[in-house]
């Protein structure tokens, strides 16, 4: 069995992810009434519903029986990682798209504004343990499986949620390049700061458990140290996707650039966000084919 | 009438002929490029002292079977005979089965686009007859049988403890066991 999973699955967990994360941080502005960030809440909750539709719509392309996937959810299966994933993701659709709703003008929806704020209020308390969810979910769709010693450890359901998380940041700070304000930018780079580090911390985590396993465990994680995987997953996810976007944030953070009148790098540290998406996605496809490799 | 059905391998007897894998694909209609045993070769030693073995497997038929913890739909479920089976109408070809099983029994068969495995013939059992591997196999490497019945011959090697099982640490608990020390 080599590569049963594809390049669909990688979108459809990198989109995942990416949905999940945008909810969780749009509820959470929401939730600790951070108002001077109301610009994150909104374009969070705005673009929230549609990457992990699209990923979803994907992967039932992906199905051997794609005209048969409503079969999901006609079937009674808890102890199937996908069966529950199915099901919080229609239900995270559902929430996501009407937590949209509640950030749409009154004039096109004729709410007036306390309903508009109570719903908006309830939806993001469903939201964020919802968001939560999804991104752990996509880390233990592929971790519960004790055949791949490169999937099955509890620390890949942290990083993919972490992950999420950060790839969410990311995209927000490139919508909110013009758009947003001074503040929600400062605080969408700081929080990605945070982010990075605790991705490297969880990766370091992944390597020293799996050092310190049976020998199955570390045959799977020495495919990350030898080429092909490894190529892609120091040069790009590490330091393309990592080290380096967590030097310009923290730089542009502490507003580095700027005081120092480094004009000619500019274009550098605005590109720190699509790195660390790009980061985020070949995350996603080192682990799915080396995971597929890793055998007991 | 309540059985367990378990199949014990002596690999010290195989020398891969690959009969059994010729009339399980007769047997079943298995598909061109795909089959549903097969046999490793493993070389040890270094030359001129060296040694080949050769050991069939094929699906394992766990008692606690991951790839029916997995299955969404359910379409994977465990028979009363103890065997692993697949319900095709409700397959959906998710292949998540196929990335749980420790043992990589399974296969996809993209003409179908369901996932496909070895059943112990099952409807060769039930008409009283040996799986085709098993029939077939001219140097008698496989017993075949239930364990509940004492008299046979699985059931004994079992029972004497001279059968072991692959990847114990899965804990999958195979129905399918190796003679001890038939390969070393």
């Amino acid at each position: 069995m080599i590569h049963e999973w594809g390049l669909l699955i990688v979108l459809y967990l990198f989109l995942g992810g990416l949905s999940a994360g945008l909810l969780a941080v749009s509820a959470a502005v929401t939730l600790f009434r951070a108002r001077r960030l109301a610009g994150i809440a909104r374009t969070g909750a705005m673009a929230a519903p549609w990457p992990v539709m699209l990923g979803a719509g994907l992967l039932v392309f992906d199905l051997g029986q794609p005209w048969y996937f409503w079969k999901l959810f006609t079937g009674l299966a808890p102890l199937s990682p996908m069966w529950l994933g199915t099901w919080i993701i229609a239900l995270f659709s559902l929430v996501s798209v009407a937590h949209a709703a509640t950030f749409l003008p009154a004039w096109l929806t004729g709410w007036t504004d306390t309903a508009t704020e109570t719903w908006r209020w309830r939806l993001a308390s469903l939201g964020l343990p919802l968001g939560l969810s999804v991104g752990i979910y996509t880390g233990i769709l592929l971790g519960v499986l004790i055949a791949r010693p490169l999937w099955n450890t509890p620390l890949l359901a942290q990083l993919f949620l972490v992950s999420a998380l950060s790839t969410a940041c990311a995209l927000l700070l490139v919508l909110l390049r013009r758009t947003g304000t001074a503040q929600e930018r400062r605080a969408l780079t700081g929080g990605d700061v945070a982010l990075i580090a605790v991705e490297l911390l969880v990766l370091a985590g992944m390597f020293l458990e799996a050092g310190t396993s049976p020998a199955t465990s570390a045959s799977g994680a020495a495919l990350l140290l030898h080429a092909p995987y490894g190529l892609v997953f120091w040069t790009i996810v590490v330091l393309l996707g990592l080290l380096l976007p967590l030097v310009l944030e923290l730089l542009e953070y502490f507003d580095v650039p700027h005081r120092r009148g480094w004009t000619r790098v500019g274009p550098l540290f605005a590109a720190a966000p699509a790195l660390v998406l790009l980061g985020g996605l070949c995350l996603r496809w080192v682990i799915v084919y080396a995971g597929q490799v890793s055998h007991l | 009438m309540s059985r367990r059905l378990a199949m014990v391998i002596d690999a010290a007897r195989c020398i891969h002929c690959a009969a059994c894998i010729v009339s399980c694909k007769a047997e079943n209609g298995v598909r061109d490029g795909h089959s549903r045993n097969r046999v490793t070769e493993t070389e040890r030693g270094v030359y001129p002292r060296l040694t080949v073995s050769m050991v069939p497997a094929q699906c394992m038929q766990c008692d606690d079977a991951p790839c029916v913890r997995v299955c969404p739909t359910g379409a994977s479920f465990r028979a009363a005979s103890g065997v692993v089976l697949i319900n095709t109408d409700d397959c959906i070809g998710c292949r998540y089965c196929v990335e749980a099983c420790p043992y990589d029994a399974r296969y996809f068969d993209p003409e179908s686009g369901t996932v496909d495995k070895c059943t112990f013939c099952l409807h060769r059992v039930d008409a009283g007859l040996e799986p085709a591997c098993v029939t077939t196999c001219p140097t008698r490497t496989r017993a075949f049988g239930d364990l509940l019945d004492e008299s046979s011959e699985v059931a004994r090697i079992v029972a004497d403890d001279r059968g072991e099982v692959r990847l114990p640490e899965a804990g999958t608990h195979p129905k399918v066991f190796y003679l001890r020390g038939a390969v070393q």
